[in-house]
């Protein structure tokens, strides 16, 4: 018998029956009991794999197919205990045990290998809330993608809005390929189609105007060859033919190498700027214009006016002295041959000489006020008050004048024109208190609305404010010659002073309760002027 | 004796004779000439044209010069008094009817002595004459005396 007849033989063996005597419960105990472990271990591993098929996530699925094979070796064992009962093949039961020990080895090694493995696996706990803890943090990022991207897009409105409202928008221009990008503002400010705006090269040449073209691919070239800021203005002919100025601000992104490869800026809507450039270059050309123009005319009526003062003064005055010279020559040579009325006559002739002599004087004045340059300077007023009153007091040394002149008020101005101003009105005050026995003058300061205004009074005749506007007038009087002498001219000559310091001047009064007479000089209330 | 001759510059007859007059008057001057324009006071100072004589001639003590005068104006005279040597030292009174800033200050500008202006009131006049004639002639010593 081989090998193999030896390996199903019983041989000289008996049953395993035998060992029990064949007592029914005994054997039957066994039988139940190897049956049962049996079936067991072959449903075991059947539920293994199934579960193995079930769920492939489950890490060292392949433990539970070797599971399987040892547990079936085991099964299998025990039904070899329940047929070797009846049969006495021991040595199929021997090599089905050396499987089954190799498969129980085989097991318990690969186990042992594995176990630090099966020990890293998290427990079911960990494993809920590893996903609960993923969850939060995916619903997190979730929360705070939608806030970024409701906020870039709230940006992208606020940068829409706000190029819309500076009629600007932005490119992006792929050096190489020549592929442009545009925002839609920019396309609305050329009026081109969206999306239209795809091919520079092509496109570009026709929106600019002809005249600009050269100069902007100039601009474009140089800052591209300097990788250097870019910066033009330039018009543009939009397709609907309207034309607009543009100015271009762009930049020059380079590459990894440090190569060149974009160029990106903004293109901003100057339309209206450059109109309003041009409506004030063309107002300020008018009005330079019409400053010259009015310039020329001022110094021609000047000229005019200085060589006719120059004229009067020399050529007026002349007649004048030769008819007063003979008729003095004639009192004195003929006193004789002539009676009282013919001495009389004469008399009447020299003074009408003599006062067209003083008018043509006082005219001269007047218009010397206007002709010179003002010398601005600041200087005591009440000085020059002083020196004036003395000079007056002098002529007629008999008169009780009480002068009441407040010292130290500075002045800024001409101080001979303001001179003149002085002489004019202490000698209107002079004149018009002359019937007093007793009259007194006053200069001072004094604050009128806030302004500080100059003032000139006296207690003389006054006047009637009924003609208070006719008072600065050339050749205005509001008493008769007899009365008070003058010409009409001082305070004409006055305003016309104060005028040209762009001052104010104004008069109070009464009849027979005196005058005062305002001025300002508005320079002196600047700060640092003031007295 | 002093020389007390006065040169005066006037185109003017009435002028003239008004100042001629007050002079006399003032009774200081011993010799007045008349000149009536500015060219024949240049010719006469420097004994020119019709005024060439043979022998040297006294200087005037003051020249009484007008600005307005026909050909060659007052300024234009005393120019050419302050530019010679021989009258760069004389004597000028600017007589005028302009009291003008601008005549004045190119007057003292050119070298003039004085500047007076003609008043219209005749005894003014006599009175400005009188004194002109007793301060140039009188009072005034000049720097050098001497002939042309």
């Amino acid at each position: 018998m081989g090998l193999f007849g030896q390996f199903f033989s019983s041989g000289d063996f008996q049953p395993h029956g035998f060992c029990y005597a064949w007592n029914a419960r005994l054997v039957w105990l066994h039988v139940i009991s190897d049956v049962l472990i049996a079936a067991s271990y072959f449903a075991i591993p059947v539920v293994l794999l199934w579960l193995a098929r079930k769920r492939r996530d489950i890490p060292f699925s392949w433990l539970f197919l070797l599971f399987g094979a040892f547990i079936v070796a085991c099964g299998t064992t025990h039904l070899m205990e329940v047929w070797n009962l009846w049969h006495a093949q021991y040595w199929l039961a021997g090599a089905v045990k050396a499987l089954t020990a190799v498969a129980s080895v085989g097991t318990a090694v690969v186990l042992a290998r594995t176990i630090p493995q099966l020990v890293r696996v998290p427990n079911l706990t960990e494993w809920v809330k590893a996903n609960a803890d993923l969850e939060i943090r995916i619903a997190q990022r979730t929360k705070e993608l939608r806030e970024s991207n409701e906020a870039l897009q709230q940006n992208r409105e606020t940068l829409g809005l706000a190029q819309k409202a500076a009629r600007m928008g932005a490119w992006d221009r792929d050096i190489t390929t020549g592929r442009s990008t545009w925002t839609a503002e920019l396309e609305e400010v050329f009026g081109v189609q969206p999306g239209a705006y795809n091919d520079h090269s092509h496109i570009w040449p026709n929106l600019v105007h002809p005249d600009d073209l050269p100069a902007v691919d100039k601009a474009v070239a140089e800052s591209l060859k300097q990788v250097s800021e870019f910066s033009s203005e330039f018009r543009i002919i939009r397709p609907d033919g309207e034309q607009r100025w543009i100015c271009a601000r762009g930049n020059v992104i380079r590459d990894g190498q440090g190569q060149p490869h974009r160029m990106v800026g903004v293109n901003i809507d100057i339309t209206e700027r450059k109109l309003a450039e041009e409506q004030i270059r063309l107002l300020n050309a008018s009005l330079e214009s019409r400053v010259a123009e009015r310039t020329r005319d001022l110094t021609n009526a000047n000229n005019e006016l200085e060589s006719f003062s120059y004229s009067i003064s020399h050529d007026l005055r002349a007649p004048l002295r030769t008819i007063d010279g003979f008729s003095l020559a004639l009192l004195e040579d003929c006193s004789d041959k002539l009676d009282e009325a013919g001495k009389g006559h004469l008399q009447r002739i020299r003074a009408a000489a003599q006062r067209m002599g003083a008018l043509i004087d006082d005219l001269l004045n007047l218009s010397r006020v206007t002709r010179t340059q003002l010398n601005s300077q600041t200087f005591d007023l009440s000085a020059v008050v002083s020196d004036v009153a003395r000079e007056l007091q002098a002529t007629q040394p008999g008169r009780h004048i009480a002068w009441k002149i407040q010292s130290g008020v500075l002045a800024t101005g001409d101080s001979h024109l303001l001179r003149v101003a002085i002489e004019n009105l202490l000698n209107n005050a002079w004149k018009f208190t002359s019937r007093r026995a007793e009259a007194s003058i006053e200069f001072g300061k004094t604050q009128d609305n806030g302004a500080s205004a100059f003032f000139v009074k006296d207690d003389g005749a006054g006047f009637d404010p009924t003609y208070a506007d006719r008072l600065f007038g050339a050749f205005q009087r509001l008493h008769a010659a007899t009365e008070f002498p003058g010409t009409g001219v001082g305070l004409a000559t006055v305003q016309r002073v104060v005028h040209r310091h762009g001052g104010r001047i104004w008069a109070e009064s009464t009849v027979d309760q005196g005058a005062t007479f305002y001025f300002t000089l508005p320079q002196i209330d600047s700060p640092g002027a003031t007295a | 004796m002093k020389n007390k001759q006065i040169l005066l510059v006037e185109d003017n007859p009435d002028d003239e004779a008004l100042t001629v007059r007050a002079l006399k008057k003032s009774n200081v001057a011993n010799g007045i000439v008349v000149v009536r324009d500015g060219v024949e006071a240049v010719d006469y100072l420097f004994c020119e044209g019709p005024f060439a004589v043979t022998g040297p001639r006294p200087l005037p003590q003051v020249v009484l010069l007008d600005l307005k005068l026909p050909k060659l104006d007052g300024l234009g005279v005393l120019r050419r008094i302050r530019a010679d040597a021989r009258t760069r030292l004389l004597p000028v009174v600017i007589l005028s009817s302009s009291d003008e800033e601008e005549d004045r200050i190119q007057g003292y500008s050119l070298g003039a002595n004085s500047y007076v202006r003609k008043p219209v009131n005749f005894e003014q006049f006599l009175e400005a004459a009188a004194q002109l004639g007793l301060y140039w002639l009188v009072l005034n010593e000049p720097p050098v005396i001497r002939n042309i």
